[in-house]
């Protein structure tokens, strides 16, 4: 068998394999939107979240405050944007000019999702927090 | 590995005497003088070029006096950071199919000082896994060690003959597949920081590896071997303003050195170089399967130039 033969069987092979596997829910009812963080919500409109990883929202605009951490400091990253029902968002560390970013996430088809709309918070730093 | 330094010198030696039918002109004064050492490691070398994380795609052309060889490297890979909550620590961790071949011809001196040339073509397929730790340090800042392994198959096909009009002998055929094991510990500092819509990106990379290899037929083809490659690599990218579904396109241009330490030249013909080139970048942002981000999408092209070698690297980036 040839080298690129054998290229294309791994590549197939990680087609399969990748097809068999359940892909993780991220979907949001109807009437309300949901945001997932891979970093911590200290604060949703200045009060403690029951989750601070997972929120579901009504619609409307909100203010959240969001911790990214580092090893030398931390950064306090404040977020404003409007959850519109049945939508879902996401806040990641990106590389951007500010270390946090909130992303409108959308599922595009069966394969992906997309991340659109971003939204840059105001980050300050502080004391680092151990 | 062994058995292909010996054979030819074993099998040179016995013809020596009984197959020469003519040795005229004068040797060449630019043979390489190639040991078996030099042969071993050249070996060893061509694995960890194939096979050592953070190398891109690319081709290589070494062309001086008693050598002439082209390599090509390329790879399909996914590296990413997986972020661990309530932790400052992420994980990181990648995988790549790798492919390389290699068609060197080198002119050497033989036994008995009889000029010889070989011609070694080599053909290496390879899986890497790599996991290990992310540390932000700063909001710049991030180191990153990590362990790789990677696993390879290498087909070698050797070809020696006497040097046109120098001396007449036989060709020698010799065909040989070796499979391969690395183990592989990297070490990465990372500066990446924006100036508005630019942004820099430098890094530095050390990589120690370990490569033994194993032939089921012959354990004179089993050897083994270190590698110390070091990168550093400078990076700078900006907004074009343009856009396709909303999202941006953004140009880049950067520059990499690439240095194999303690590597002998003669093993591949060089031993360090330095690519620069310019690229095109798609921010793509989606999440295949939900699993994990896939946030550009980039065309480069590179020229690569060093010691006693020059090339191209043409790619798609992730």
């Amino acid at each position: 068998m040839s080298h690129a033969s054998r290229c294309l069987c791994l590549f197939l092979l990680t087609l399969v394999l990748s097809a068999c596997i359940a892909t993780p829910e991220h979907r949001t009812e109807g009437t309300h939107a949901q945001l997932r963080s891979w970093m911590e919500i200290l604060s949703v409109n200045g009060e403690d979240p029951d989750n601070g990883y997972e929120l579901i929202l009504l619609p409307g605009i909100y203010q959240l405050e969001v911790l990214h951490r580092t090893y030398r400091q931390d950064y306090l990253c404040h977020f404003e944007f409007e959850a519109l029902a049945g939508r879902s968002y996401e806040i990641v560390d990106h590389s951007n000019p500010e270390p946090l970013i909130l992303y409108r996430w959308r599922r595009a088809n069966s394969v992906w999702a997309e991340r659109l709309e971003s939204i840059l918070p105001r980050c300050e730093q502080r004391p680092r927090k151990l | 590995m062994r058995l292909l330094v010996r054979l030819p010198v074993m099998l040179c030696l016995s013809l020596s005497s009984t197959y020469i039918i003519a040795q005229e002109g004068s040797i060449p004064s630019d043979l390489i003088e190639l040991t078996p050492e030099d042969i071993r490691e050249s070996l060893i070398a061509f694995v960890n070029l194939s096979t050592a994380p953070g190398l891109d795609g690319a081709t290589f052309s070494v062309d001086e006096p008693g050598r002439d060889s082209d390599l090509v490297r390329g790879s399909l890979g996914y590296a990413s950071d997986l972020t661990l909550k309530d932790y400052v620590l992420d994980g990181y961790w990648g995988m790549a199919l790798a492919y390389g071949t290699l068609e060197d011809q080198v002119d050497v001196l033989g036994p008995e000082d009889r000029p010889i040339r070989l011609d070694v073509d080599r053909d290496i397929i390879s899986l890497r896994g790599s996991a290990g730790l992310s540390l932000p340090v700063t909001q710049y800042l991030k180191l990153r060690p990590y362990l790789s392994l990677a696993a390879s198959h290498l087909q070698t096909s050797s070809r020696i003959q006497g040097l046109d009009g120098i001396v007449a002998l036989p060709e020698v055929w010799l065909d040989a597949e070796t499979d391969a094991l690395s183990t592989s510990g990297t070490l990465e500092a990372i500066y990446d920081r924006w100036f508005d819509a630019g942004r820099l990106e430098i890094k530095g990379q050390y990589t120690l590896a370990y490569t033994d290899t194993f032939n089921s037929t012959s354990d004179n083809l089993d050897t083994w071997g270190w590698n110390e490659t070091a990168l550093m690599r400078v990076r700078y990218s900006k907004a074009t303003g343009w856009y396709t579904r909303n999202k941006p396109w953004r140009w880049n241009t950067y520059a990499t050195h690439t240095r194999f330490l303690g590597l002998e030249q003669q093993a591949l013909g060089f031993n360090a170089f330095t690519e620069v080139g310019v690229g095109l970048d798609f921010e793509v942002n989606i999440r295949p399967l939900d699993w994990f981000g896939l946030r550009f999408v980039g065309l480069k092209v590179g020229y690569i130039s060093g010691d006693g070698v020059e090339g191209v690297s043409v790619g798609l980036s992730f």
